[in-house]
């Protein structure tokens, strides 16, 4: 068993890594003294770091995290059996060490995967000492106990499944889903790459809890990817008051008005940008005057040009979203805040509201707009 | 159709007004039933719809701002009536995203 302490790690910069991990993933207080007693008195967790269709830039992001060194850090934390690129081993020896582990913590290594899997001709597009992406996953997964998904290719295909998709990409989840690799717990952490220390986090949870933090539907740690980065943007005020810059050198941009204008897609795009920020906390892309990619997003290469103005949030919401947000904007003042309570059927609503006799209806939705409320209603009162 | 809109009434008014000079409720949320919602009354409303919205995991996600009490209360006297509910609803766009 491998324990932090003061030889490898000072006492100090350990609890600062369990304070910033806790408030990062949002746990309630005193966790962070809870996580630094367990990680304390955790033996290491085996880890097998797979790299495939990749630039990597996740494994620069993961090293050039900021003091305390995460990557020292995730050295007491983790046993980093493989990782073709910052192992000392090469050649068959590395691939031995792989193995190796794989044999011995069979059914509890923690599986991390970065790079997208080629399905075309058989897998290959791309091998590893002789072996296909696809093999290597396959096999990695059956010994796996769960596998973290790091970065926009790994998660969900990324830039090499951009159209026209030449070597059929796919990312871990979608494999799973159509039965190509055994079905192992995921999680999602995309980003191009991901924050630093959002994968250092994730990790130290899983260590000290014995278990993943809360997900979302995509599988992305609800803490860490619940927000849009425009609702926490440094130029949030701009864009409220109106305030777009127009182009890249016009007199907006230069006072740090909103890049909504010049293509920003933060409003569309969760990720952690905006509250952790990059380089130890110094900034954001946006911050230094670029509009955010949106590289966290699924097909996010494949969304048109990255200087194009996106399309608004309910442009593109479905019909359902609409209504959600007409509820949630009007209907809660007066009536339960679940729908599934309102005690007027959802098809009545419409007629009700239309023929003006209801006591506070008396502001007008048009008909699209009743048409989205009705079907949001449907929805949540079936 | 007025058996109807008396059924309607009855269904979205569970609590009538005690006296004839008090206006009947309008929201659900006026749950001492004065025709009225106080502050506490709208506080309570809005900690329970951030505690749902917390549970549901989808803090605040394109949903809509929720007014405050004070952007409500035109009159300032502490109690928001049916009127000046309708005119801050009128006052913000419909569906409004953030």
């Amino acid at each position: 068993m491998v324990t932090p302490d003061a030889h490898r790690l000072s006492r100090r910069a350990f609890l600062k890594f369990c304070a910033q991990a806790a408030a990062l993933l949002a746990l309630p207080p005193g966790a962070a003294k809870s996580m630094a007693a367990a990680l304390a008195r955790t033996p290491r967790l085996p880890l097998v770091w797979l790299s495939f269709q990749e630039c990597t830039g996740c494994t620069e992001s993961l090293t050039r995290s900021e003091a305390p060194s995460m990557e020292r850090l995730l050295f007491e934390l983790i046993s980093l059996d493989y990782h073709h690129t910052l192992q000392a081993a090469a050649g068959a020896a590395a691939e031995a060490a792989r193995e190796r582990s794989l044999k011995e913590h069979a059914g509890r290594l923690l599986l991390v995967v970065d790079g997208s899997i080629p399905t075309a001709l058989n897998g290959a597009c791309s091998t590893i000492a002789g072996e296909t992406n696809l093999s290597l996953l396959g096999r990695c997964l059956a010994a796996a106990e769960a596998v973290v998904a790091v970065g926009s290719c790994a998660a969900f295909g990324g830039l090499p499944a951009a159209a026209p998709n030449p070597t059929g990409a796919m990312g871990v989840a979608e494999l799973m889903e159509r039965d190509m690799v055994p079905l192992r717990p995921l999680v999602n952490l995309p980003g191009c790459p991901p924050v630093p220390e959002v994968i250092s986090a994730v990790l130290a949870h899983r260590v000290a809890f014995g278990h993943f933090p809360e997900l979302d539907e995509r599988a992305r740690p609800l803490a860490l990817y619940g927000e849009t980065v425009h609702e926490r943007c440094s130029r949030r005020g701009h864009y409220e008051a109106g305030r777009f810059a127009k182009q890249f050198d016009d007199e907006g941009a230069r006072a740090g008005w909103c890049l909504y204008e010049l293509g920003c897609k933060g409003i569309t795009t969760y990720n952690a940008c905006a509250g952790r920020k990059w380089n130890g906390g110094t900034s954001t892309p946006i911050e230094s005057g670029h509009p955010c990619l949106g590289c966290s997003e699924p097909g996010f290469w494949d969304h048109g040009s990255f200087y194009a103005k996106a399309a608004p949030v309910a442009a593109g919401a479905t019909r359902a979203e609409q209504g959600r947000a007409l509820y949630e904007g009007n209907c809660v003042y007066c009536h339960d805040a679940n729908p599934a309570r309102l005690r007027t059927l959802p098809d009545q609503v419409a007629q009700l509201l239309r023929d003006n006799n209801i006591r506070s209806h008396r502001f007008k939705l048009g008909d699209d707009e009743l048409a989205a409320l009705t079907e949001y209603l449907k929805e949540a009162k079936p | 159709m007025i058996a109807r809109s008396i059924v309607l009434l009855l269904l979205t008014l569970p609590v009538m007004a005690v006296a004839a000079d008090t206006p009947p409720p309008f929201s659900v949320h006026d749950t001492d039933g004065d025709g009225y919602i106080s502050r506490e009354e709208f506080d309570t409303f809005r900690a329970r719809r951030q505690a749902e919205r917390a549970a549901e995991g989808r803090q605040l996600r394109n949903a809509p701002r929720v007014l405050s009490f004070d952007e409500i209360d035109s009159d300032r006297d502490g109690r928001i009536s049916e009127t000046e509910m309708l005119e801050a609803l009128e006052r913000q766009p419909h569906g409004q995203q953030r």
